[in-house]
């Protein structure tokens, strides 16, 4: 359950109720906008100008430098030099000259330190800039220039005596701004770089009372597709409904503040909120007013991402469809740099969700995917051809687990024993007097009673063989004393790889040409060459060791008294790559068989809903006029029509 | 502004002889569930006023008048008690009352306002 107050829960459920609900949109978020771009006119050594926009104000730690500054009291850190290092530490743009240089106490010299942001064109209304809130240092003189796509100087922002880490203003609208510019004068601290942590306003609106007519939830943790919940996993989902005041959503208004911002791609966060506090009748107070401010408790409901928008000139609502981040994931690529040897399957889900970007705060992984040992775990990737949704998708289902984002955002990945084991009370009670209908379905599609897992063990070819020449019709070309990296794929994992040079038919290698540095990779290598005292052309020959899948293995497991009962239910996965030995496919099977070899009469609840309620929740629900039950939330609905909430709650009966 | 006050659009409504009667009123939806038992979902909350004019002189009538001729709906602010000012959009009807004088500007009597939220 989120947590929430107990006057809330002594309210949303009660007799008589009132429910609000609110959406902000960002319209220009980083990262998912792909028109930002970040440049700087100077950079030190270390830095990572890209973060200035991702909406993080505050930096990881304090970061050590040469400057004078760093003491060895274990307060700093070095700084993130790579970027799976950035991904977990904000440490923004850092310049290079030291405040001062001119001359004057914390003044730079010319030409003073400069940022700059470029995107699509957009309105500009609001600017912000953040200094370094763990060394708490900021610019205390500084110009902000907005120009249009022709470079003409739209407007200009000068500050000087600024006292804050977060400096931020609002400014009268200035439309198709293309690009602004962050110039630095002064510094708080002498000697010391210009450091910024954000320097970007993300454009937003929030939509609520008359401006909001339709909120619809639909969060899953288990998808049984007509088969077990196996390998199933779905995007959350959002319908949002909104009142187009003064046309603004439509896509020909130019003079909306939204032109040419109603895309897809725009993150959503939405709430639901139940009025709670007693409303003061004041004479001449406006309740409704009052209530929607500032006596509702909030209940976030998840960030997602919108697909498409629907606007119809003969309405007046603006109309979306936003799936959450899970969603986003299907359309990146696993790079699979490592062979991931002898590994688990919660390292490999690390490795995987890492390398898609997300930060340590931003996923919870099971520590139950530690008792699942996987020989390569590089086999979960293709070259330049997996998903991280897909690997993610292969990776609980070869441990029968959960993926799923939860409300805070989180991406979630539960073992098999999850809700077993930490599920164990009630978090709700519904009763009569809360649902419409309920129903108890038999969920024989649900079940299996004979399992075949087939294993795909990657076994090495006995020998080595040539994986990689460089075609000779287009040899690698090299300058007098370049170095050169080359980066080459093959279709197949590969071991014990050996590369060399070679020279062109009939031809010699540039004298002096040696490779200096290789790092292999499952599909692949990146191979430097340096040394030629010549210009010249040359080939890259690579051997190794193959590894591919051979000698599979059916595990079968079935129970004969479910089968009697039940028939013969059949399930088998016969296609996971990870999957690897026949000690984890009977652990599967084992498992699968536990699970499934038995009909459950599941839950499925129209009700009137309690935003609190998430997946994997355990409820109690009458089951006959004296009994109750306990199931595990699988599925919620949420539906708010402006006012009226109610919920459809399917769930997994507890055994 | 002070507490008390009343304005239509930027027009502030005469104070003289007024009694103010907010009636509270309630948009909602009601379902039975399961058990049999009657549930509420309040859709909306809101307070229409009605402003009754033992007198009004026959300037504040022309102005009252002038308010519902522009046959639309008005934005209502008033300040309650404790200062805070409110805004909402209102729809307003009018009874003109009774002439009761023609004599040192006019005077009429039972004039009344219906202003009901929209």
């Amino acid at each position: 359950m989120y947590e929430t107050s107990t006057r809330y829960q002594e309210k949303v459920l009660a007799p008589k109720r009132q429910v609000l609900g609110k959406v902000t949109i960002d319209y220009s978020v980083a990262g998912l906008d792909g028109s930002i771009v970040v440049s700087a006119n100077e950079n030190a050594y270390i830095t990572q100008n890209a973060q200035v926009v991702n909406d993080v104000e505050e930096a990881t730690h304090k970061w050590a430098n040469l400057d004078g500054s760093w003491k060895l009291d274990g307060t700093y850190y070095l700084c993130p030099d790579t970027a799976d290092a950035a991904v977990n530490n904000e440490m923004g743009w850092w310049g290079k000259s030291l405040a001062g240089g001119a001359g004057v106490d914390g003044v730079f010299a010319e030409p003073y330190p400069a940022l700059t942001v470029e995107f699509s064109a957009r309105v500009v209304s609001a600017l912000k800039v953040v200094g370094d809130s763990m060394r708490e240092e900021y610019p205390v003189d500084f110009n902000i220039y907005l120009y249009d796509a022709s470079d003409v100087l739209l407007h200009t922002e000068i500050t000087t005596g600024n006292i804050s880490v977060i400096w931020n203003t609002t400014i009268t609208k200035v439309s198709n701004v293309k690009k602004m510019v962050l110039e630095i004068i002064k510094w708080s601290h002498d000697g010391r770089q210009a450091k910024i942590l954000e320097f970007f306003t993300n454009m937003s609106e929030t939509y609520e009372g008359d401006d909001l007519f339709n909120i619809s939830l639909l969060e899953e943790r288990d998808i049984s597709n007509g088969s077990l919940p196996i390998g199933n996993i779905s995007s959350n989902e959002l319908d949002i409904s909104l009142f187009n005041r003064d046309r603004k959503f439509d896509a020909g208004n130019i003079d909306s503040k939204l032109y040419q911002m109603v895309k897809p791609n725009r993150r959503v966060r939405a709430w639901l909120g139940l009025v709670t506090g007693e409303v003061r009748l004041a004479m001449l107070g406006m309740a409704s007013k009052r209530v929607s401010g500032s006596v509702a408790e909030w209940i976030p409901l998840g960030v997602f991402y919108t697909q498409d928008w629907t606007v119809p000139e003969d309405d007046v609502t603006a109309d979306t469809t936003a799936h959450d981040r899970l969603q986003l994931l299907d359309d990146t690529y696993y790079s699979a740099d490592e062979f991931l040897q002898d590994t688990t399957l919660y390292d490999l889900a690390v490795d995987v969700l890492t390398d898609a970007g997300l930060r340590i705060v931003e996923y919870w992984v099971d520590e139950e995917l530690k008792d699942y040992s996987v020989a390569w775990g590089c086999a979960i990737a293709k070259p330049n051809d997996q998903s991280h949704r897909e690997c993610l998708r292969m990776i609980v289902e070869a441990c029968l687990g959960q993926c799923y984002m939860d409300r805070g955002n989180i991406l979630r990945i539960e073992g098999p024993s999850y809700l077993e084991n930490e599920k164990t009370a009630v978090n709700a009670t519904i009763t009569w007097d809360d649902y419409f209908n309920k129903d108890n379905p038999a969920n024989y599609t649900d079940m299996a009673n004979y399992v075949t897992i087939t294993t795909q063990p990657l076994v090495a070819a006995d020998e080595t063989s040539n994986i990689y020449t460089t075609n000779s019709d287009s040899p690698e070309s090299i300058m007098d004393g370049e170095t050169k990296t080359v980066t080459v794929s093959w279709d197949s994992i590969a071991i014990n790889c050996n590369a060399s040079l070679e020279a062109i038919s009939g031809g010699t290698l540039p004298a002096g040409l040696t490779i200096s540095a290789t790092v292999y990779k499952p599909y692949g290598a990146d191979i430097t060459v340096s040394g030629a005292t010549v210009a010249g052309t040359f080939l890259i020959a690579v051997t190794g060791t193959v590894l591919s899948v051979k000698n599979k293995i059916d595990i079968v497991t079935s129970d004969i008294d479910s089968i009697q009962e039940n028939r013969q239910k059949s399930y088998e996965i016969d296609d996971n790559p990870l999957i690897q030995t026949k000690e984890m496919a009977q652990k599967i099977a084992d498992k699968c068989l536990t699970l499934s070899k038995n009909p459950r009469r599941d839950l499925e609840l129209t009700w009137r809903g309690n935003p609190a309620l998430m997946l994997g929740d355990r409820i109690n629900v009458p089951d006959s006029k004296t009994t109750t039950a306990d199931f595990w939330v699988i599925s919620n609905q949420l539906n708010w029509d402006g006012g009226e909430l109610d919920g459809d709650t399917k769930g997994k009966k507890v055994i | 502004m002070v507490p008390g006050d009343i304005y239509l659009n930027t027009t502030p409504l005469p104070s003289g002889s007024r009694t103010v009667t907010p009636t509270l009123v309630e948009d909602g939806v009601t379902k039975r569930v399961a058990s049999g038992k009657l549930v509420e979902e309040i859709i909306r909350r809101y307070v229409n006023y009605q402003i009754d004019y033992e007198y009004m002189t026959g300037d504040d009538h022309e102005i009252i008048e002038g308010l519902y001729n522009l046959a639309e709906n008005l934005s209502m602010t008033v300040m309650d008690r404790l200062g805070a000012e409110i805004t909402t959009t209102v729809k307003m009807t009018l009874t003109p009352g009774t002439r009761e004088s023609i004599a040192e500007g006019w005077l009429w009597s039972g004039v009344s306002i219906n202003l009901e939220a929209v």
